[in-house]
Order: C-alpha cells, then sequence, then structure tokens
C-alpha cells in the first residue's frame, strides 16, 4: 500500500468520525442547547442553559428566583408566589446545583434586571447540606456547563464543546428516552452520566422497594457508613460563595429566603453521625437557615420520596408553609428548624 | 490547546499543516514564518497574555546567540555566562520564588503558577547558547523562532538540539510533503494518543484516590501503598511517553523528525540504563550542560558521584519546585551510586535470564518507590505512603467499601469485605489493581511505539529494541483498520479530556 493512500484514509477515516460526532450531536441535541434534536425529552437536558434561556425569554415577567438541585423542582411556586404578593419566581434549579452554579446566575439576573430597571424583589434558595462537601459539578461536564452569558467565557467555546462532545452514553440514553425504553421514575435513565453524583446515582441503583423505608445494608462485614462533609477544600468553598450569594441579595434588598432539603433517612444514615447537623450549622452562621435535613419522622414515609434522594410535593408544601409561618398539622409539627447565628430569630431580610 | 482536545486534532492541526506546506510552495522563509505564527497562537491559547514572555525570550536569546557567535573566545563566554544567568532567574522567578523564600522564612510554599512550556524553553535556549558558544554559528531570526516555538515539542518537549532541529529546519527539502514520513506521523500519533487516553487517563484516579487520602493523612494500606506507586508510575509513563510520541508523530507531519524521548525503560535492567532510556532527552541535556562541564579533568571517584548527585538533584527541582522533588532527585541519585558501586564490586557479569529479570524487577522497584515524592504532595505525604510500604503506616479505619465496581464484587459474592478492607483498606480497589496490572504488563511485554514504527531519530542506543517480528509497521490495508480501529478508541475517549502531566514542568 502507498504510504500517500494509507495516510489519505487515515486523516479521512478520522475526519469522519468526527464529523460522525458532530451529526450525533446537531441530531440527538441530547443537552437541548441547538433546538435541533430529533427527540424531545432528552434526560441529559443542560438545565442551567434552559434555565437562563427560558429567563431571558421572558425577563420582564419574574421578579423572584429559585435556585436550587433538581430537588428544589417539587417547591410549589405558585404557592410561593400566592403568598408572597404574587411574586414570579423565575426556576433556576438546576440538575445537581450547588451554591456554584447559583452565584453567577444570580448575579446575572441582578445585573439585567437593573439594566432593564426593574425589581428583583425575592430569592428562594434551598441548599442540599448532604452533597455541599463535593465538588461542586458546575461546568465539570457537558451537561453542567454553565451558558456563557454566566461564565464571561467564549460564546464560541461553549458551542464547540457542545458539538464536539462524545458522549455515546447520553446519546444512547436519548434514544431510548424517545423510544420509551428509560425504566420510569428517577432522575434519568442514563446512569453512566451521573455515576460522580452519590445522590443521584443512589437514586438510581437503588431498587424501590428496597429504597422505600429499607436502608442500603452495607455489604457484609463492611463497617458503618461514614461520609463526611466538612472534609476537604469544597465545603469551605462553597460556604464563600453563599457568603457572596447573601451580600449580593443583601447589596440589593432582594428578601431571601434559605432552606435545606429535607433528606431520605436511609441516606442521612450513610453520614457521620452528626455530620449533616453540624453542616447545617455552619450555614446558618452565614445567613438564617430554615433547616429540613434532619430526621423526622414524617419523613421515614415512603410515600415522601419519588425516589430515594427526592422528597414529594407534599413535603415541599408543608416546607412552604413552615417557611411561611403556618400553623403545622401535629404530626409535622417538628418538621423543620429555624437555625440562625447564635441561635436568636432573626428576620429572613 | 491539548494534543488530545478535538480542537487540536480536527481544527488547529490541519489548518497549521495545511498553511506550512502551502507556504512552502511559496518560500521556505514564508512557511517558517507560518508555522511560527501557528505555534504562538498555539501557545496563546492557554494564556493571551503570557505570549509575551516566550516572544521576548526567543529575541533577547537569539540576540545574545548572536553576539556570542560574533564576539572572542574572554568576551563570549562571558556572555555565554549571562545568557545563561539570565534564563535561569526568568525561570526562577516564576518558578522557584515562593520555594526559595519559603527556605529562607519558613512558610508554606504554594504551588506556583508557571507559565507554560516554560522549564522546557528555558533548557532549549540554554543548549542553544551553549551550541552557538562552541561551533560559532550563525542562523537567521526566523530558523531561530521556529526552532524554539515549534508546537510539537513546545510545550512538554522532547528537548530539541539545534544541530538536529535547526538544521532540519534550515534544509530547504523538507519543504515538500514527504507522504512516508506522513503516513509514519499519523502512526506515531495514533499510538501516543492511544497511550495517553485509554492507558494513562484511566489509571489516575486510582493514584488520586491513594495519594489524596495520604495528603490527609487517612490510613493506607501496604498492599494499598505499593500498588498506587507502582500505579503512578505506569501512569506516568504511558501519560508522557504518549505526549512525546505524539509530538514525534506531529514533527513528522511537517517533514521534521523530533527526538525519541522514551526507549522502553520500564524494561531497563539497572538504573543507569533506565535513565538512559527514561526522557532521554533531559537527561542527555543534564549530562551534556552539568555532569560533563564538573567532572572535566578526570576527578576521583567521590568528586564524580558529588556530580553525580548533583547532576539528579538538579533533574528533581527542574520538574519543580519543592522538597519532594529535590527528594526525588536526591533518591536516584542515590540508586545511581548504588548501581556504580555494584557494579564496581561485580563487574558487568555474565548476562542471564534470570538476573535480567531480576535487574528488571529490582530497578522498576526502587524507581516506582523514589517516585512516591515525585506524586506526593508534600514531604508529610509521602513519608505517610512510605511508611505504609514498609507496614509501619496506619492501621486500617473501619470504613465502607468505597469502590463502586469492588462493591458490586462484593455483593455478589465474588469477594468478601473483610478481603477488600484488610488488603486495599478504603482507598485502592480491585479495579485498580488490575488496571496496574494490564498497564505494566504492556509496557513490558508489548513492543514500544518507536520498536514497532522503527523510527530512530535521536536514539543513540539501539540495544533496547527487540525484533517485534509481524508487528513491524508499514503501510498496508490490514494495519489501516488496525490503525483506524486505535484511533476511533481514543477518540472515543477524548470526552473526559485531561492535561498532560508534563504540563505543569
Amino acid at each position: 500500500m502507498q504510504s500517500r493512500a494509507y495516510a489519505v484514509a487515515i486523516a479521512a477515516i478520522a475526519a469522519g468520525v468526527f464529523l460522525a460526532v458532530i451529526t450525533a450531536n446537531l441530531m440527538l441535541d441530547p443537552q437541548a442547547v441547538f433546538g435541533t434534536g430529533l427527540f424531545a425529552g432528552s434526560p441529559n437536558t443542560n438545565s442551567r442553559y434552559r434555565r437562563l434561556v427560558a429567563y431571558q425569554a421572558e425577563p420582564a415577567r419574574y421578579d423572584g428566583l429559585v435556585f436550587g438541585s433538581s430537588r428544589a423542582r417539587a417547591i410549589p411556586r405558585h404557592e410561593l408566589s400566592r403568598r408572597l404578593d404574587g411574586i414570579a419566581f423565575a426556576d433556576f434549579a438546576v440538575d445537581f446545583g450547588s451554591i456554584a452554579d447559583h452565584l453567577p446566575a444570580l448575579e446575572y439576573v441582578v445585573k439585567d434586571k437593573a439594566a432593564r430597571r426593574e425589581p428583583l424583589r425575592a430569592v428562594f434558595l434551598l441548599l442540599d447540606v448532604d452533597t455541599a462537601g463535593l465538588r461542586p459539578k458546575a461546568n465539570k461536564f457537558i451537561q453542567t456547563l454553565l451558558p456563557p452569558e454566566l461564565t464571561g467565557d467564549s460564546t464560541a467555546r461553549f458551542w464547540w464543546r457542545n458539538l464536539t462532545a462524545i458522549q455515546f452514553a447520553a446519546w444512547q440514553s436519548s434514544i431510548r428516552a424517545a423510544l420509551g425504553w428509560s425504566k420510569p421514575g428517577g432522575l434519568t435513565p442514563n446512569w453512566k452520566s451521573v455515576w460522580w453524583d452519590p445522590a443521584a446515582l443512589l437514586a438510581l441503583l437503588i431498587p424501590p422497594a428496597q429504597a422505600q423505608g429499607e436502608a442500603r445494608a452495607p455489604a457484609a462485614g463492611a463497617a458503618e457508613p461514614r461520609h463526611k462533609i466538612m472534609d476537604g477544600i469544597y465545603f469551605d468553598q462553597q460556604l464563600r460563595l453563599l457568603q457572596q450569594f447573601v451580600a449580593v441579595c443583601r447589596q440589593h434588598g432582594i428578601t431571601l429566603m434559605v432552606a435545606t432539603s429535607p433528606l431520605n433517612p436511609v441516606h442521612a444514615a450513610t453520614f457521620e453521625p452528626g455530620e449533616i447537623e453540624a453542616a447545617a450549622e455552619r450555614i446558618s452562621q452565614i445567613v438564617p437557615l430554615w433547616d429540613f435535613s434532619q430526621p423526622n419522622a414524617m419523613l421515614v414515609d415512603p410515600q415522601r420520596w419519588t425516589d430515594p434522594v427526592h422528597f414529594d410535593a407534599k413535603v415541599a408544601h408543608m416546607m412552604v408553609g413552615r417557611i411561611l409561618g403556618d400553623e403545622m398539622p401535629a404530626e409535622w409539627h417538628e418538621f423543620g428548624r429555624l437555625r440562625a447565628r447564635d441561635g436568636t430569630a432573626v428576620s429572613l431580610r | 490547546m491539548l494534543f488530545n482536545s478535538p480542537e487540536f486534532l480536527f481544527l488547529f492541526l490541519p489548518a497549521a499543516v495545511l498553511l506550512h506546506f502551502t507556504l512552502a510552495r511559496w518560500s521556505m522563509r514564508a512557511a517558517i514564518a507560518g508555522t511560527t505564527v501557528s505555534s504562538l497562537v498555539f501557545y496563546a491559547w492557554w494564556n493571551p497574555p503570557y505570549l509575551v514572555l516566550p516572544v521576548a525570550s526567543i529575541v533577547a536569546n537569539f540576540w545574545l546567540g548572536r553576539r556570542i557567535a560574533a564576539a572572542e573566545p574572554p568576551v563570549s563566554r562571558g556572555l555565554l555566562i549571562a545568557g545563561i544567568a539570565a534564563n535561569v532567574a526568568v525561570l526562577c522567578y516564576y518558578k522557584y520564588a515562593d520555594f526559595l523564600m519559603s527556605v529562607i522564612d519558613g512558610h508554606k510554599a504554594v504551588p506556583p503558577n508557571v507559565p507554560l512550556a516554560l522549564s522546557f524553553t528555558t533548557f532549549v535556549q540554554i543548549a542553544f547558547l551553549v551550541h552557538v558558544y562552541q561551533k560559532r554559528i550563525a542562523m537567521p531570526f526566523n530558523n531561530y523562532a521556529l526552532f524554539v516555538a515549534f508546537f510539537p515539542h513546545l510545550i512538554a518537549g522532547p528537548i530539541v538540539r539545534w544541530g538536529s532541529l535547526g538544521r532540519q529546519i534550515g534544509d530547504p527539502a523538507r519543504y515538500r510533503v514527504d507522504w512516508d514520513n506522513v503516513a509514519l506521523g499519523l502512526t506515531i500519533l495514533i499510538f501516543g494518543l492511544a497511550k495517553k487516553v485509554l492507558i494513562a487517563d484511566p489509571l489516575a484516579p486510582h493514584v488520586a484516590g491513594v495519594f489524596d487520602a495520604a495528603a490527609r493523612g487517612d490510613p493506607v494500606t501496604a498492599f494499598a501503598a505499593w500498588a498506587a506507586c507502582f500505579c503512578f508510575v505506569a501512569e506516568i509513563y504511558f501519560d508522557f511517553s504518549g505526549y512525546s510520541d505524539m509530538a514525534v508523530g506531529l514533527g513528522l507531519l511537517f517533514n521534521f523528525r523530533l527526538p525519541i524521548n522514551f526507549a522502553a525503560p520500564l524494561r531497563a535492567a539497572n538504573m543507569f540504563d533506565l535513565w538512559r532510556r527514561w526522557h532521554i532527552t533531559l537527561s542527555r541535556l543534564a549530562r551534556d550542560l552539568v555532569y560533563v562541564p564538573l567532572s572535566r579533568g578526570e576527578p576521583g571517584v567521590l568528586r564524580r558521584s558529588f556530580n553525580l548527585m548533583l547532576t539528579m538533584i538538579l533533574i528533581g527541582v527542574w520538574h519543580g519546585a519543592g522538597w519532594t522533588f529535590v527528594a526525588w532527585g536526591a533518591i536516584n541519585g542515590v540508586l545511581l551510586l548504588i548501581n556504580q558501586a555494584w557494579q564496581a564490586v561485580w563487574g558487568p557479569g555474565r548476562k542471564t535470564a534470570s538476573g535480567r529479570f531480576l535487574g528488571c524487577a529490582l530497578t522498576f522497584t526502587a524507581f516506582a518507590a523514589g517516585g512516591v515524592f515525585f506524586r506526593a504532595t508534600d514531604i508529610d505525604a509521602a513519608w505517610h505512603i512510605l511508611k505504609a510500604m514498609s507496614g509501619f503506616g496506619d492501621a486500617v479505619a473501619a470504613g465502607a467499601i468505597t469502590m463502586e465496581w469492588d462493591d458490586w464484587l462484593i455483593r455478589r459474592g465474588y469477594v468478601s469485605a473483610p478481603f477488600v478492607l484488610s488488603w486495599f483498606g478504603t482507598t485502592w480497589s480491585i479495579i485498580g489493581t488490575l488496571w496496574t496490572a494490564l498497564a505494566l504488563a504492556i509496557a513490558w511485554l508489548v513492543p514500544d511505539t518507536m520498536e514497532i514504527t522503527g523510527y530512530r531519530e535521536g536514539d543513540a542506543q539501539s540495544n533496547w529494541r527487540r525484533p517485534v517480528g509481524i508487528l513491524a509497521w508499514r503501510p498496508s490495508p490490514v494495519v489501516l483498520v488496525a490503525m483506524s480501529l486505535l484511533f476511533v478508541g481514543a477518540f472515543a475517549s477524548l470526552g473526559r479530556v485531561s492535561e498532560f502531566l508534563y504540563y505543569q514542568f
């Protein structure tokens, strides 16, 4: 074989493979960023991008924001709006969301609102204590890329990365979802794309029967669970970002409501005893916090969980009620607690 | 821009090669200028403002080189010393200032933010000044600029010498497409890419698990410590030799032959052999610029030993500012001295298969143990790992099985949890062991890229090469299919693009 033919063939094959990747990304559009996807409802949507686009479509409509991870999707926006003088909340709850996602989004909206001379009245921030010690997922994966408007990064780079991402699992799950082959429930059937997230992984790995109340037994001979939150650098980093987040709200007179997500007792049991409470306490030193992460009898009920890590609408309804000072039913009386610096109750503003 | 990124492989590289040969049709000078600009764009992709540094360095060293070539010996010697000092001073300013201050005032040094490629370009240019001083050569600026900035070697070597690459850049015959070199270059490029993304990258998290635990002071079992240090040697070998292969392959696409940098070093039977085959261009430069000048005039054994130690410590420090790198260089110096003493006492001896095997195993083990200092974040972490390796580590703390794959095996009853916990602890895993074993088996048993392709540029000794039989590369439909599959496999793994380890030096 001639060297020339060999070289040209290799170059052509390489170019062909590359073009195939671009074509797959454009046609399947797993992150739903191009708007060209053959199939709707991809389980790997880039919620960071979609939330921003949704806000940008009608910025004047909103004067409030909801931040959080996928758990915050259960928070009833209409109820919040009804109870808070009709504030319209834009949804910035994103998959695997952390304060590293929320701060740039808040800064963007604040700036945008100031430019439009429109008010931003309230922010509801739901924090996940259990994942607060993990490395934030923002910008770490193709599914969690922050839009360039939020990062100041090159727009070309954002689109290039989406165009050239090699993501077999996401392509596969898009097709499976479109063909109805995905398992019902759970976060996403594409477990390969979430293996790095303990909470999401847990949701996918534990069979429903086991998830409903049964503790995930450690392997025979394995010692007690020992997840920690405050070890390592990420928890402190997130606290620093939270400080900035609070400062932005204070600076612009935005009412800030901060709460922690309720945790499934099965999941909570995988942490060092006292670790979750101590982490919540650290957060409350920065901002008054409605802490729902502590054990509660009502949370043991499997009906309260759509999967092992996501609480249902009833729990979310009770959270909002507690935060807004409703009279709680007797069985929910112990649900949620306001933590503040030095234990004093303070204004939420 | 990383060699293993889509933007490099599918945008920058084709554009740079096309630009080079299109301009070459017009004139050689235009091609040199065009590829120099491409190379600077490649560099600027990382951090545009830092482009000022290599450009200023190229201009200053070229000016100095011209002065040295034109001056009489006493003056030229002074200029040479001034040039070397200036280059070292710039390197020290960016790379060692905080470390040196920490030695003086005792504060904890932080890893410096070193401009990309500074260590490599500094050595390339110091070697150039020495070459000019010795040979009194004249060179056009364009050629020199391309010699330093040529992007295949710019960031992490191989460290090129003017006597080789400079001569090729000045050869008009090299400015025509040579399809033999293009075919060979693409093949070597694919091998390098595969080494990096298919072998080195999957090893990285296993190494990190143990070394990060050590940095936190968490318990590490003896098995985990040994396995992680073997795994690290495999990782850095495939990472850096993969990068070097890619650099050689890229050079060939431009019709330039860069020197090989690795000669299957993990198969070395003694430490001298290993250092002749590991990061060859750096070892040779250190020999030529440090060891040989220090050893002039037939010094005694003690003096030569001191010179060897000093050279190895400098090689260590060249890799990074920190006591861990000093220790790594010193340990390798000591190992070389032990090797020297052994040879002095026992002589070369008769080479038997078992003797070679033993030598190879001892050399690899000693090199891997020394590598703990190279990988550890600080001396305390290195000490933590070494204690674990020697069996004096802390007892294994009770903990859950954190490795998903091991957990899967345990749940299905293939292995027991106590077995995993007592041998691997919570930082190592069965999958890590299997990956490491596979990677090392490839390093020991499978012929190296340069053996398969028969590429020999810069290969001063060929006794390391083994017959490769039917694996010998030549363009054919079968090889085309095999290389295409290897490329597709490597390309499919590009999703987890990671930096090359040597980018940090």
